[in-house]
């Protein structure tokens, strides 16, 4: 592979793992939904479809359920009156209701009670607030928790909803009421609990990643110490430590992490534990060689001369001396462990449910390919495109 | 020749029996085995298995003390019998106390009954006896019964009735592999930097990337559901074969092209073939006779990891178009945690593994003379 391809496959796995990494942050920007919502009204739906994510702010006994008045985190409840003139007044309204809010809280916190009449006056600008006011605080002073508990009934009810469509055109948009919820879409369809499977892959990238990122230095970690010791053990120890990576590498290793998870039980930790004890013979294989080769060096003899024993010269000469080779197979283990984590989680015997990797997405869709075949479609693209890009670029 | 085959059987040997031995002290020591309380096992399926691994010892330990005391009439206890009449006996023994005799199990699975005299000795036998009893039902092919099947299925046959399956797929697979690998391998070779070359080469990078996983669901999709010329699912017929082996196959295939493209490149840049062209042998014989020589001797080496990376890929492709093969047994057998019948497909396939690398090492010489005539030629001081 050419260099060009080469640095345009490190820029997109880069972004690949930044998408994974950073998913937490920016999928509710993006989708609105948390993996592991459901909506089991609309399963299998496709891509495109819309629907009104759960994560639609409300109090559950913090202070951020202010986030319902002003979802946007930004301290103010409506437009600016720069970008929205016509809303100024809702949004001073909203502000001094804020005020209400906020000082009630840090007077008493979700218990504290606060005044109808205080309420009401910010709210006038504001009739569906109201509404929703005189459903859930019907007496002169209502605690705070009712009020935000009010706020959620307001999510429900259609007929709440309804008070709220000033332009009268069956909708309510966030411009009329800006805690209103707002329909967002499935970017990749949802699966049969209703799951949105953008977030679902995003989720699942990033456990894919890091159960092959950890799994890839763990099985370093043991290759490199296996293959150091054997190397400077050298002699019939030497010989009978490589002779076990010999068989084990004779062995059908998949069927190994199997039977190790057969015993143990599927878990994400065994998973990582099960893939790292059959991954690192390669390893071993190649510090052996490189130790064996490298204490013979002049400079390795001068170390020994001058006192330095066998583990110190292992850690402090030989180890850092080998280092560029020993990167290199680890990057190789990387995309190996990522396509075994992905075949065991496929079989069952990976990740657990609810959470999911690609492998369990994949498994998820694959008997309903015939009708839904985009579940399978995205997470099997980005897998394939994964272990291409690292292939690529490592070539 | 003979000292090269003879050393590697030797070492063969030994690997199948590190791999038993290793395989014995896992079954021992594992959760949810024979040797603990975590999991209940149905009666019938403990008493089988432990009289099968010669493990009998674990099934009458609370009868120590009470077998002793037995009088010698005739009754028969049966060790299939339900799990009620069995837990009646006395402190978790499967032995009724007082009723006496020359007490019988008799196990369910094959019918034979063990006496109460060698029960006795049983229970006070020690590891070392279990393991040698074990080492040798396993050397007869004896590899126990399933947890999950109420005792009535041993692990060779759940083996007996996938293994096929699975072995027509994955020989079809390497047929195809083969097929298409080797000579794509050439023509990338005589074509070396040109179109058809870099074309090759990019099929063979997607190839070598792409796992079963997703290719499977991919040639499903697109030539069983949307293009309908192949069934969808299920083992019926020779054409329900074709989608799983050209998965698997496919996927070899690509490693092949690379490695026969390089083996062949590496050749006909070399002076050899040089000096094969300045006697005047055509390009083409060269190519077909001389440089596939030279590019299948890594190739030999590369078969037994190929071969498992086939056992592997089978089980993905098993599941995807549902065929009824060793991973039918497998897979459900892991998330069970049926010991015995995960335990008998790791020990199956690795000896299939085990006899493949010794074959590759016996032929060696064969393909590559230069691998016998190096062990003659003394090392350089």
């Amino acid at each position: 592979m050419n260099r060009s391809g080469r640095i345009v496959a490190l820029v997109l796995l880069a972004a690949l793992a930044l998408m994974a990494v950073a998913g937490p942050w920016f999928a509710p920007a993006i989708a609105g939904f948390s993996p592991e919502e459901q909506h089991t009204a609309f399963p299998y739906s496709a891509p495109g479809f819309a629907d009104v994510p759960e994560a639609h702010p409300s109090f559950d006994g913090r202070p951020d359920a202010f986030a319902l008045l002003d979802p946007a985190g930004s301290g103010r409840l409506a437009c600016s009156a720069r970008n929205c003139p016509a809303l100024e007044p809702v949004a001073a309204a909203a502000r001094v209701l804020s005020r209400v809010l906020a000082d009630a809280w840090q007077g008493g916190g979700a218990d504290a009670m606060v005044a109808t009449t205080a309420l009401q006056a910010a709210l006038a600008p504001w009739p569906a607030w109201l509404a929703v006011l005189r459903n859930g605080c019907p007496g002169a002073a209502c605690a705070l928790r009712e009020v935000v508990d009010a706020s959620r009934f307001l999510r429900l009810t259609p007929a709440s909803l309804a008070s709220m469509d000033v332009d009268g055109d069956g909708a309510v948009t966030q411009a009329e009421f800006q805690g209103a919820p707002m329909a967002r879409p499935h970017l990749l369809g949802s699966d049969g609990l209703g799951r949105d499977a953008f977030v679902r892959l995003l989720a699942g990238l990033r456990l894919s990643l890091m159960i092959g990122a950890l799994a890839a230095l763990a099985a370093a970690a043991i290759g490199v110490a296996w293959g150091a010791t054997a190397g400077l053990a050298g002699g019939w120890i030497g010989a009978a430590m490589m002779r076990v990576v010999d068989v084990l590498y004779g062995l059908p290793y998949v069927f190994l992490v199997i039977l190790l998870i057969s015993l143990v039980g599927p878990s994400t930790f065994n998973l990582l534990i099960a893939i790292a004890c059959v991954q690192w013979l390669g390893m071993a294989r190649t510090v052996r060689g490189l130790v064996a080769t490298l204490r013979t060096a002049p400079w390795a003899e001068m170390a020994r001369i001058q006192g330095c024993g066998p583990v110190r010269l292992a850690i402090t000469h030989l180890i850092p001396n080998a280092r560029r080779p020993i990167l290199a197979w680890t990057t190789l283990l990387v995309p190996a462990s990522i396509k075994d984590e992905a075949f065991l989680s496929f079989l069952g015997l990976g990740i657990q449910a609810p959470a999911a990797s690609l492998g369990t997405l994949i498994a998820d869709g694959a008997p309903r390919i015939a009708e839904y075949p985009w579940l399978v479609a995205a997470p099997a693209a980005v897998l394939f495109l994964l272990v291409l890009l690292i292939h690529e670029a490592q070539a | 020749m003979l000292i090269r085959a003879s050393k590697a059987i030797a070492s063969a040997l030994l690997t199948l029996w590190a791999i038993a031995t290793g395989t014995f002290l896992l079954i021992e020591h594992a959760p949810g085995g024979p040797a603990s309380a975590e999991r209940r096992l149905e009666p019938e399926v403990e008493a089988a298995n432990l009289a099968r691994m010669g493990l009998v010892d674990l099934l009458l330990a609370p009868c120590a003390g009470v077998l002793r005391d037995v009088p010698s009439t005739g009754t028969e206890i049966d060790a299939g019998a339900p799990a009620g009449h069995i837990d009646g006996a006395t402190g978790g023994c499967p032995l009724v106390a007082g009723q006496g005799g020359d007490v019988q199990i008799v196990l369910a699975h094959d019918g034979q009954t063990v006496g109460a005299g060698q029960m006795v000795a049983a229970v006070q036998r020690p590891g070392i006896r279990r393991y040698l009893s074990t080492m040798a039902s396993i050397a007869t092919l004896d590899l126990g019964v399933t947890f999950t099947s109420r005792g009535e299925r041993t692990v060779r046959e759940n083996l007996a009735q996938g293994l096929p399956i699975s072995a027509a797929v994955g020989a079809a697979a390497l047929l195809i592999a083969l097929l298409l690998g080797i000579p794509l391998g050439l023509i990338g070779a005589a074509r070396a930097g040109a179109w058809p070359d870099r074309m090759l080469a990019v099929l063979a990078t997607a190839g070598v990337s792409v796992p079963a996983i997703v290719l499977g669901p991919l040639l499903l999709y697109l030539f069983a559901l949307r293009i309908p010329i192949f069934p969808v699912s299920g083992f019926g017929s020779t054409a329900s074969l074709f989608l799983p082996a050209a998965t698997l196959g496919l996927i070899l295939a690509s490693i092949l092209q690379r490695m026969t493209r390089a083996g062949a490149v590496d050749f006909l840049q070399g002076p050899v073939a040089v000096s094969l062209a300045s006697r005047g042998l055509r390009g083409r014989r060269i190519l077909l006779v001389h440089a596939l020589r030279h590019a299948a001797i890594p190739m030999l080496g590369y078969l037994p990891p190929a071969v498992a990376a086939l056992l592997t890929g089978s089980i993905v492709v098993e599941t995807v178009f549902n065929l009824p093969g060793v991973s039918h047994y497998l897979v459900g057998a892991a998330i069970n945690r049926d010991h015995p019948m995960v335990m008998g497909v790791v020990l199956a396939y690795s000896a299939l593994l085990v006899v493949l690398n010794t074959l590759a090492e016996v032929l060696m010489p064969i393909v590559d003379p230069r691998v016998v005539a190096e062990e003659r030629v003394p090392e350089p001081l």
